[in-house]
């Protein structure tokens, strides 16, 4: 368990984190929002050690980042921003490397970078010089560096710039198998939709102040209090605009340009299901209804004012 | 007896498996880059010592006698051209070890994982220590020739080697220390070779001056007994591998002495630069903190026994008869480092910002309020253990010696008040330790040029008001004096500095 208390970060008169305090749970994914300048990474690395925090604390298992250091480092992975490779070596060597840092034993090291390269899709390029390597595989190179040790915590700050869209996908997917593996997972980016798909927490940051932290809905729900629910339906429409509005917690209804109903939402699902049932008893032939997906990025833009320190 | 285990493991991680000695050699084999380095290193190596033949050997061919010895000095000029080498080399190969990951941004990846900077710094030191092997290595074939020749004794070659090898050592851990403070590689390298060459001719200076016996040229094979300090200088290896010190009867040789002193020496300065990598509370600073102390006693005790064997053979010069005079040289040349014991500032990382002024419990934390506890800890220390040798080998204990540990001690403090008032005021850490540095050299030199300006030099009354002439040219009690004088002048600047109070943040107020 990950648990960040009033963590806080001055330089001179510049404030570049104020008072964080969160806890996450292992099986976490956060998505760590904010726009440049924001103090991600200055709250990353306070995590990871790297960094003295003002004050404020942070603790993982039980180990607190000031008193334990030591501790807590044999319990995260923490993948930079930049890349931090050596020259001259091979990828085997580079994560040889960190293995023997971390403590592992010569005799299972093999197996050990035999599966990280597998799970980053890197095992074609065991031999191949780091320098050789394109950006995205230095960057999946990286992260593989990062499981070498089995850490029960991943910081990952901005993971997914430079990587091709298929790359994206499978570091979703890697990111996703990692959380059901229990493990808690920091994922910082600018880029909302890449965040969308897997988190369950999001944490929106700015000017070092944590504006919204929970779970991806209630983020959502605290800023855009309604849901939108799309229907489309078959024949006519104007009539189910009426129908809906006269339904408990709905707010607004129209029809949007693509021809199907657009309605604000402003109740529990109950609300939902009994406004479906309603449509339903009235008639309408809706062949299709549903909840629009969650947008961070309106999110986003409406937590943040997009001013930066 | 699991933390004993815990500690050997530990041990047999960082010297035996270490990872970063482990990459670096893999790199190190790659390429061809090396290979015609190596063979670079021959050439030259060979041209040379080719050269110093010419010099020294075909000259003599005459006499049979004569050409032993200028085989000899031959073979002593080899090593010491070895020796060059290495002073060359050893920068070269530790400048960029620590400076090349920072600005790499992989020293973070390191700092993040589960082990010290010590852990590091061992294996850079480790894998550059192959390369001063090598050189030895390489340089064989051309010592060889010497001993077949009858210029010298195996023993004497291996000696020599082991004692270049310990000097390597050192001039490797001073690289790697310069390589942890600095920013860029620029500096780190300008530094490195500087403070090679400080180091080089600084121990170059201690052993001419020590020994009348030591010169190039036609000389004793056998052993004969010299002060240590001949044997810390990498140039010397050849002549002081046969010296020996007298320790209660037993001809101890200079070379297991040295060999010591090296290990010792290299280890506080792997120290110094773990210390500086590491933050708030780290081992690291605890290690140095301790290494210091015990390098104070060994400065002090060495020195005093380098002056009681350098009389007894008959030195070149004697500084004075007190046994603590050289560790207060020692100590007033490493004055201006003392700042960075006092100096601090809010903006710094946590271990430079003011907690106190006078707090004995920090002595071993690194930061400010622990300063000057263990300046004068260290004073204290370095000084008690010249005089004690100095009683053991027969230097009596006079009241100046007693001045020059209160002189010290007042020093110091007049240092800490100087920083203590700079801190306040300065902008960020690095003024706070440069300016009192520039305080002390602007009131010396105002002295030095008053003085000049006057007609009678030596006798100058203006000379009463430099802290570093002053005492040497007063009276008996002179160091005592002033020593008072400078802690006055020094809990007066504190003083009149005002009360460091942190100053909240403007937007934590609003
Ligand atoms: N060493 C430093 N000295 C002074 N200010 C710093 C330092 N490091 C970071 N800052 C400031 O702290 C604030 C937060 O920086 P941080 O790097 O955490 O932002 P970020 O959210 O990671 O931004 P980005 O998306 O650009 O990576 C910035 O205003 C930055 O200028
Ligand atoms: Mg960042």
């Amino acid at each position: 368990m990950l648990e960040i208390r009033n963590l806080r970060k001055t330089y001179g008169d510049l404030v570049a984190v104020r008072d964080l305090s969160f806890t996450l749970e292992p099986g976490d994914i956060l998505g760590f929002i904010g726009t440049n300048g924001a103090g991600k990474t200055t709250t990353i690395r306070m995590v990871s050690t790297l960094l003295e925090p003002t004050s404020g604390t942070a603790s993982i298992n039980g180990f607190d980042i000031q008193r334990d250091p030591m501790g807590v480092r044999r319990l995260i992975g923490y993948m930079p921003d930049f890349f931090g490779l050596y020259d001259d070596v091979k990828a085997w060597e580079y994560l040889d490397f960190f293995a023997n840092i971390y403590g592992i034993p010569s005799k299972q090291r093999p197996s050990v970078i035999d599966n990280v390269l597998e799970l980053t899709d890197l095992t074609t390029k065991r031999d191949a010089f780091v320098q050789s390597l394109s950006r995205g595989m230095q960057q999946r190179l990286c992260l593989a560096r990062c499981l070498v040790h089995d850490p029960a915590l991943l910081l990952l700050d901005e993971p997914a710039s430079g990587l091709d869209p298929r790359a994206r996908a499978e570091l979703r997917e890697l990111i996703l198998e990692l959380g059901r593996m229990g493990k808690i997972v920091i994922v910082s980016s600018h880029i909302l939709p890449e965040l969308a798909g897997f988190c369950n927490k999001v944490g929106v940051i700015e000017r070092g102040e944590l504006l919204a932290f929970g779970g991806v809905g209630e983020v959502v729900r605290s800023v855009q209090p309604h849901r939108k629910v799309h229907a489309r339906i078959v024949g006519e429409l104007d009539g189910v605009v009426a129908t809906a509005m006269a339904c408990a917690g709905v707010s607004d209804a129209r029809i949007d340009n693509s021809g199907s109903v657009v309605i604000d939402l402003q109740g529990s699902h109950e609300d939902q299901a009994e406004l479906l049932k309603t449509l339903l008893a009235k008639g309408h032939r809706i062949f299709e209804f549903r909840e629009e997906a969650v947008n961070l990025e309106d999110v986003f833009l409406k937590l943040t004012r997009g001013d930066v320190n | 007896m699991s933390a004993i285990g815990n500690w050997m493991t530990e041990q047999r991680r960082a010297f035996f498996s270490n990872a970063v000695s482990q990459r670096d050699f893999r790199t190190q084999m790659r390429g061809k880059k090396a290979v015609l380095l190596w063979l670079f290193y021959l050439g030259v190596f060979f041209f040379v010592v080719g050269f110093g033949y010419q010099s020294q050997v075909e000259v003599h061919s005459g006499n049979l006698v004569e050409l032993q010895s200028s085989l000899n000095s031959f073979y002593q000029s080899i090593i010491a051209a070895l020796g060059g080498f290495i002073v060359m080399a050893t920068p070269a190969l530790t400048a960029l070890s620590v400076v090349g990951e920072k600005q790499r941004q992989s020293l973070d990846l390191v700092a993040c994982s589960p082990v010290s900077f010590r852990y590091l710094l061992l294996g850079k030191m480790i894998g550059s220590f192959r390369y001063v092997w090598m050189l030895l290595v390489l340089s064989l074939p051309f010592t060889a020739v010497c001993v077949s020749l009858g210029g010298a004794t195996w023993q004497n070659v291996l000696v020599s080697y082991a004692l270049l090898a310990a000097h390597g050592l050192v001039l490797m851990s001073i690289g790697i220390l310069i390589s942890s403070v600095s920013q860029t590689a620029t500096t780190a390298i300008l530094y490195s070779y500087f403070c090679t060459l400080a180091y080089s001719v600084l121990t170059f200076a201690l052993a001419a001056d020590a020994s009348p016996l030591f010169s190039f040229g036609p000389r004793l094979q056998d052993p004969f007994e010299a002060p240590v300090s001949v044997a810390l200088s990498p140039f010397l290896a050849a002549s002081a591998a046969s010296t020996h010190t007298t320790i209660l009867d037993y001809a101890v040789p200079n070379w297991i002495l040295a060999v010591g002193v090296c290990l010792l020496l290299a280890d506080l300065f792997l120290a110094g630069a773990g210390s500086a990598l590491g933050a708030y509370g780290a081992k690291e600073t605890l290690r140095f903190r301790t290494r210091l102390l015990v390098n104070a006693v060994l400065v002090g005790s060495f020195s005093a026994a380098i002056y009681a064997v350098g009389s007894r053979v008959g030195s070149r010069s004697s500084l004075t008869n007190e046994s603590n005079f050289c560790f207060y040289i020692a100590f007033l040349c490493l004055s201006p480092l003392l700042a960075n014991l006092f100096a601090w500032n809010w903006n710094a990382p946590k271990r430079f910002q003011y907690d106190g002024d006078f707090r004995l419990r920090q002595i071993f934390r690194g930061t400010p309020s622990g300063g000057l506890p263990f300046a004068i800890l260290l004073i204290l220390v370095g000084n008690f253990s010249a005089m004690g040798v100095g009683l053991l080998v027969g230097i009596p204990l006079t009241a100046t010696s007693m001045g020059i540990l209160v002189f010290c001690a007042g020093y110091a403090t007049l240092w800490w008040g100087l920083t203590q008032l700079t801190s306040c005021y300065a902008a960020d850490l690095k003024f706070a330790r440069v300016i009192p540095f520039f305080v002390v050299l602007l009131c010396e030199l105002a002295v030095v040029i008053a003085v000049a300006m006057t007609s009678d030099r030596r006798t100058n009354p203006l000379y009463t008001f430099s802290f570093i002439s002053g005492p040497v040219i007063a009276d008996h009690d002179g160091f005592l004096k002033y020593g008072v004088a400078a802690a006055v002048v020094g809990i007066v600047l504190r003083l009149c500095s005002r009360t460091p109070r942190k100053e909240r943040n403007i937007e934590t107020v609003a």
